[in-house]
């Protein structure tokens, strides 16, 4: 009896003591290696022993030094993207694995034996959130991408500044969504603006010219109400993208064409309210009458661009990404025009599908996550890149490819919309971003899918947005 | 090894006597507390699992809900009263707990009364019943992500099945999604449908555990069926519709996955509630500070509502 009561008393206290260190511990797998803990600092990602070199020159906030010495032996470095090429390994695509294949090669002249571990963790919001959990964690990829939240995590000391040799190579357009305080946090791998998607078969079966798209808004808003009454319930004239900020993209080269925009030029304070916004939510709106009942509400951004590619509407507004993948999903036929303008020489446009990749701050390899954008940012990656995806290039000599023209002609129409229009990105906003862009897509939804005023729909997102900017 | 000596005769030791070495009083001590030492030893290792997963979180929290911090860079910064203050006067933060509490309460109320009329037919001797009791209880192990993609495909504005059917009988369709009454009905309906297997479940064990000496008696007496619900089954399942109750006004201010995959908050906000809001404010803004008060709100609120709710039982039962 005796024996079994010291029993449970050793037994509860190694149990203790166990619990105690578990917790204590971090999740280094070199936990012997006094270096490496202390580099650490409690706050960073803990390093594995094969990296001591890199990993030992932390900083003191906690951040690993981006000029730390190679590793000395093999390592894997952890990218989160799904557009690193045109599929992901797994899919066994042979021009997709002819661009990992290039990464891989360039990178072992640098790191031998490296690993590269692609891991897709979606886009947009999910995306984001989904890095954002991993560095409150302590434990982010090495390297990842984004589209419109690099200054928001530059901010927070998320991110390790790019070189300017690696940056000076890429449009300042799409580098613009990469800058904090004047500095690049991100490198543009692929970019793009918007343009008018028409369907030419729905437009010849609807009784317009299918080689005659819409160059203004009354051209534009007469034969989307033309093609709707002929459709009869069959063919639709155009569809406007509503949901988040995919819809938010697509709404604000109207404004701008205007304008009109989300914010003054400098980003500081917003102007949801203009009267320039309210006269392009008011076309829009009247647009967005043409499309398919209930089509402004769906939010499966593939099937509502499917409405397209099927041949149910005539129009719609995308991106360079869908000459590529609107063929697959059947828009064979189908052509890309500049947007159609208010008033001849009132043009405008967002920047958009702007691929940005960027190198964690608490990467457990900070001068391979470099390396590796350094990778991204060159003219032949990218150039293999554009050709195997229809995509623009960021880098502005990958952009003059002539082989890339020959794959892909509508291209042509995309340079001519980066040649003869002024575009920008979205605003990234001082602070509360996420909660400013909900007043607004409640505007736009107010906008899309009722009959409510669209001035107090603005005012209100104009109130709620500058409370949140105090 | 040197024992101390227990000899009846002799003098009892005390832990304080300067002769003793520090083993000695050690041991001393040990012998005067033995029970306790071995019963908090044995206890030691829950207490620390709720220390460093319970109690550490909760107060971490509390002192997050008075700073400024987004989670990541610095420490976090003293703002006092701040959070609270916006929660009450700023967004839409009030609204969304109210609508939570509301959304709850029609959930509980729906999954108690169905649950309770379907564990009343579970209840009986019929050919296959632990099928139907299966059946019943299944969608509470489906994932609502799952739950989530089905809806979505059957309320689809344009290809949904719902809207196909309408559609083929020529009746004018509904744009769910445009409209606060149907995605709140449907997000209600949907909670009740994923969650009422488990309200099942525990009245089913209830109706299960009331002595049949009790019915045989008020059959004896002429009772009728309607009767011998009312004075005996309810009456019997009192602590358990407690349990229901307390357990479901809990659960209200936790509602996320409905909200998170079904509507989002929308159409414009409407279906917004405060659990969802605190998610947005903590993974979306990376405004920790404002997502504790938050939290620290609804942890007020719930535990409100449950001690008045207690109370009430309490004396009910007195």
């Amino acid at each position: 009896m005796k024996g079994s009561k010291w029993f449970s008393a050793i037994l509860s206290i190694f149990l203790v003591s166990t619990l105690v260190l578990a917790a204590c511990s971090d999740n280094s797998n070199g936990s012997g290696n006094k270096e490496n803990s202390t580099a650490s600092n409690g706050n960073a990602a803990s390093t594995d022993t094969s990296d001591t070199a890199a990993a030992t020159n932390t900083g003191d906030d906690g951040s690993n030094d981006a000029t730390a010495a190679p590793a000395a032996e093999p390592f894997e470095l952890t990218v989160w993207s799904h557009n690193v090429a045109n599929a992901m390994p797994e899919a066994n695509d042979p021009t997709a694995a002819k661009i990992y294949d290039y990464i891989q090669t360039k990178m072992e002249e640098k790191f031998p034996g490296i690993t590269i571990k692609y891991i897709d963790k979606g886009w947009a919001d999910t995306l984001r959130q989904a890095i954002m959990v991993a560095v409150m964690g302590g434990n982010p990829p090495d390297v990842a991408d984004g589209e419109d939240f690099i200054p928001e995590f530059a901010r927070i000391g998320a991110l390790l500044e790019v070189p300017q040799d690696v940056a000076a190579q890429l449009a300042p357009g799409p580098m613009k969504a990469a800058m904090h305080d004047g500095k690049p946090y991100a490198v543009a791998q692929m970019t793009g603006v918007f343009s008018l998607v028409y369907n030419k078969d729905v437009m010849a079966k609807v009784g317009l010219d299918p080689n005659t798209p819409p160059k203004t808004w009354d051209e534009w808003l007469d034969m989307s109400k033309k093609a709707t009454e002929n459709g009869k319930g069959e063919y639709y004239g155009t569809i406007v993208q509503n949901m988040g900020l995919g819809g938010t993209f697509r709404l604000a080269p109207f404004m701008r064409q205007v304008g009109g925009d989300f914010t003054t030029a400098d980003w500081s304070a917003v102007t949801f309210d203009s009267p320039e916004n309210v006269r392009a939510l008011t076309f829009l709106r009247e647009l967005a009458k043409t499309a398919p009942p209930g089509s402004t509400s769906m939010t499966d951004e593939g099937q509502f661009f499917n409405l397209l590619n099927s041949g149910k509407v005539a129009f719609a507004v995308n991106g360079p990404w869908h000459i590529a993948w609107g063929k697959q999903m059947g828009c064979t036929n189908c052509g890309f025009a500049p947007l159609p303008v208010p008033e001849p020489g009132h043009t405008g446009n967002v920047i958009v599908g702007n691929t940005l990749f960027y190198a964690l701050k608490q990467s457990k390899h900070p001068e391979a996550a470099l390396e590796f954008l350094k990778i991204l940012a060159s003219k032949e990656y990218q150039e293999m890149e554009a050709n195997a995806t229809g995509r623009l290039p960021a880098n502005m000599e990958a952009g003059k490819n002539p082989q890339l023209l020959q794959t892909y002609p509508e291209l042509q129409v995309f340079n001519e919309i980066v040649a003869n229009e002024e575009s920008a990105p979205l605003p990234v906003y001082p602070k509360n971003g996420p909660q400013i862009w909900e007043a607004w897509y409640k505007a736009q939804d107010i906008t899309l899918t009722t009959d409510k005023p669209i001035e107090d729909a603005l005012k209100e997102a104009q109130k709620t947005a500058e409370e949140q900017l105090k | 090894m040197s024992r101390i000596p227990f000899k009846k005769e002799a003098p009892r030791a005390q832990p304080g006597d300067a002769s003793l070495s520090f083993r000695q009083r050690l041991r001393l001590f040990y012998n005067r507390h033995r029970d306790g030492a071995i019963g908090y030893s044995l206890l030691a290792p829950m207490f620390a699992f709720f220390a460093v997963f319970s109690l550490f979180p909760v107060l971490f929290v509390i002192y997050l809900s008075f700073t400024e911090w987004n989670g990541v860079l610095g420490l976090p910064k003293w703002v006092g009263l701040d959070n609270f203050e916006r929660f009450f006067t700023t967004g839409d933060y009030l609204l969304t707990l109210l609508r939570a509490g509301f959304y709850g309460l029609l959930i509980l109320v729906g999954c108690m009364s169905v649950g309770f009329f379907i564990a009343l037919l579970l209840n009986q001797k019929v050919k296959g019943v632990g099928l139907y009791r299966t059946l019943w209880y299944l969608p509470v192990v489906v994932s609502f992500a799952v739950v989530a993609q089905i809806a979505n495909a059957v309320l689809d504005p344009v290809t949904g099945l719902v809207h196909n059917v309408m559609e083929r009988f020529g009746m004018e369709t509904i744009i769910f999604q445009q409209s606060v009454f149907w995605m709140t009905f449907w997000l209600i309906l949907i909670t009740i449908w994923k969650g009422i297997g488990g309200t099942v479940i525990i009245y089913l064990a209830g109706l299960q555990g009331i002595d049949t000496s009790l019915y045989e008696a008020a059959k004896v007496d002429g009772a009728t069926r309607f009767n011998i619900l009312l004075y005996i089954t309810l009456p019997s399942l009192r602590p358990i519709t407690m349990y229901i109750a307390i357990m479901g006004i809990i659960a209200s201010f936790q509602i996320f996955e409905p909200v998170q995959l079904l509507t989002r908050g929308g159409p414009q906000g409407h279906t917004n509630i405060i659990l969802h809001r605190i998610y947005q404010d903590a993974f979306q803004s990376f405004n920790m500070g404002m997502a504790s008060a938050s939290s620290v709100m609804v942890l007020l609120f719930t535990f409100t509502l449950t001690m008045i709710q207690y109370r009430i039982s309490q004396r009910n039962q007195t």
